[in-house]
């Protein structure tokens, strides 16, 4: 092959890369709801994407592919650890890191608070079809699944995120905890098991 | 349910919310409104300075490509 050709496509293909980096450290953040845990993934994704520069083919959409490393290794990891947060103090912080009048600077932070406990399928699919711009063809590409499964899948999150803030069922910040909360959320640190079901087991006997 | 039943629905809703006016949209501002926010959260993590790991790889990219 060309050398000067070969060099010249590496050399837009880590433009291109450079320009998705927050974009990835956005869809990672959205997946793993820890900052140091995104920040990671972004790094590995970033690495394996410049391993593998030639399964990209040009002319196809860079951010959808990257999105697609990025998802297989967050998901890969996820099987090999046994609980979501490896600490309470993993946990995403709640507070906005804007600046907004009072009134936004709420409803903003309970936003943030209800898209944080939708499930993962559910967060990853309104971050790829929403913020991340993505058609449904190609989040339907990046999760492995039908077009028809990610229209359905973005609006049961929408009707998730609406019933979380409607039924005033947002989980508490580390601030406002009793210490029951604080046992419930260590259980399920521990166990891996969502603190929900931690509560219906603990409410069963 | 009838979508006059659903705007109903939403209107007696949006009495109990803590914020009320904004979960008392109907549908499509409601999904405005949630595209917005989702924007929000997004943007901010694209806004924010890279952390040092990442910082340290994309410079020794940028370096590589003035190479």
């Amino acid at each position: 092959m060309d050398v000067a050709k070969e060099q010249n496509d590496r050399s837009e293909f880590e433009a291109t890369l450079l320009d998705a980096v927050p974009h990835v450290r956005a869809f990672a953040r959205s997946l793993t709801r820890n900052r140091e845990e995104a920040d990671d993934l972004t790094h590995d994704a970033v690495v394996r994407a410049l391993g593998a520069m030639h399964q990209f083919t040009p002319g196809t959409n860079f951010k959808a592919w990257i999105f697609t490393i990025l998802r297989n290794l967050f998901y890969n990891g996820r099987r090999r650890q046994s609980s979501r947060f490896s600490s309470i103090d993993d946990m995403p912080g709640l507070e906005p890191s804007i600046e907004p009048t009072q009134e936004s600077a709420l409803a903003f932070n309970d936003f943030r608070r209800a898209f944080f406990q939708l499930t993962d399928t559910h967060r990853e699919m309104l971050t790829l079809v929403g913020a991340g711009g993505l058609s449904y063809e190609e989040a339907a590409a990046v999760c492995g699944c039908r077009v028809g499964t990610v229209k359905s899948r973005v609006s049961r999150a929408r009707a998730e995120l609406k019933d979380l803030l409607e039924g005033n069922k947002l989980r508490l910040s580390r601030s406002e905890m009793t210490d029951a909360d604080k046992d419930v959320l260590t259980e399920s640190l521990e166990t891996g098991v969502d603190p929900q079901r931690v509560i219906g087991r603990r409410a069963k006997g | 349910m009838s979508s006059k039943e659903k705007d109903q629905d939403v209107g007696i809703e949006s009495k109990k919310a803590a914020s009320g006016d904004r979960l008392a949209k109907p549908p499509k501002a409601l999904d405005r409104w949630f595209d917005e926010e989702l924007n929000k959260l997004y943007v901010d993590v694209v806004n924010e300075p890279l952390p040092d790991g990442l910082a340290r790889l994309i410079t020794q990219l940028k370096a590589r490509k003035a190479t």
